[in-house]
């Protein structure tokens, strides 16, 4: 296994592990309001949708879709992806945006779920079917994405790292649900917007690697190249955490504000 | 049904891809577009004698690799500034 291949791993997992907080949050304040019946079903459904869409559309796209073709496509949005992740990060960072609160959006689903007409026992729960559904294949498909774009252009070279991805994601997945199982509540300590700079940063970094070889760009150093960009992204991310923090900490500032 | 199948896949990917900083997928897309026009188009020949083969002995490449970096970083700088502003 390569150092690039490992870094793609990594990435994918603290990723999927951060996508699958927020649906567990939202299962959570499902199944204890709601029942677990309904619940356990809409999240099932949504994770044999997810399953069959990585299954499916991975190797296809490895096998019928041309390399450079690729690079472009997922580099753009991985790009995109890793760019927003950046830009929220970073305003979450300086206190512009509010920091992403588990513990606040589990109470909000909670308030809200506990207000809906109330279902009859031994029925099936239409709504906490649809709340966990919805919110497992909203979020796993971010999961897809960031492991197909991570898996499907790498796999081309180094054949089984598109499985090696969705594996990792699946682990991910498993432990991050695991541990909201047993604790039964958000995992709100979890320094998610830590997470979120380091894998939007990841994101990006591979992002503008791809796209531009897949436009044709030779990149000097080759692979090595790698660090180069990791470097400037990590030097603008930090140059604008500290920007907005002084920004929002001055005078002027907090007058026009 | 489909419908309202067709119209949550539109909803995804266009929160997906613009959400609340449409710049980022504009600007985004403007640097790959001038990229694959300039490296695709005979002009590119013209900038690569022109500028690159001048500047920098090896090829055109080695300048994009200093101009697609930088033009990223400033595409996130603006994103984040709007940001600020909202």
């Amino acid at each position: 296994m390569t150092a690039a291949t490992i870094g793609l791993l990594i990435t994918v997992v603290i990723g999927s592990a951060v996508e699958a907080v927020e649906a567990t949050t939202i299962v959570l304040a499902s199944g204890i309001t709601r029942g677990w019946r309904s619940t356990w079903e809409g999240t099932a459904v949504a994770l044999v949708l997810l399953t069959a869409i990585v299954a499916f559309l991975g190797p296809a796209l490895v096998h019928y879709v041309p390399l450079n073709i690729l690079r472009i496509v997922v580099g753009f949005l991985l790009l995109v992806f890793g760019l927003q992740w950046l830009r929220k990060a970073i305003l979450r960072a300086s206190g512009y945006k509010a920091l992403h609160d588990e513990a606040v959006i589990y109470q909000r689903e909670m308030n809200a779920l506990s207000k809906a007409p109330k279902f009859l026992q031994g029925q099936r729960d239409s709504l906490a079917f649809m709340i966990s559904f919805k919110g497992v294949f909203l979020e796993g498909m971010e999961v897809v994405i960031i492991v197909i774009s991570f898996g499907v252009p790498a796999d081309k070279v180094n054949p089984g790292t598109l499985q090696l991805c969705a594996f990792g994601a699946l682990a991910a997945v498993l432990v991050i649900a695991i541990i909201g199982a047993f604790t039964a509540k958000p995992l709100a300590r979890m320094p998610e917007n830590t997470m979120k700079i380091g894998v939007g940063m990841i994101l990006s970094l591979f992002g503008v690697f791809w796209m531009g070889e897949g436009a044709g760009i030779e990149w000097p150093l080759s692979d090595a190249f790698l660090f180069v960009l990791l470097a400037v992204l990590a030097a603008a991310t930090f140059a604008l955490i500290i920007y907005t923090r002084r920004s929002k900490s001055s005078p002027t500032t907090a007058v026009a504000s | 049904m489909i419908m309202r199948f067709i119209k949550a896949f539109y909803e995804f990917w266009k929160d997906f891809l613009i959400g609340d900083c449409p710049e980022v997928v504009v600007g985004v897309g403007v640097v790959l577009a001038v990229l694959l026009v300039l490296l695709a188009v005979t002009g590119v020949s013209t900038i690569e004698d022109n500028l690159a083969r001048t500047v920098f002995p090896e090829n055109i490449s080695v300048l994009f690799s200093v101009v697609v970096p930088v033009a990223i970083v400033g595409v996130l700088a603006f994103s984040v500034t709007r940001g600020m502003k909202q």
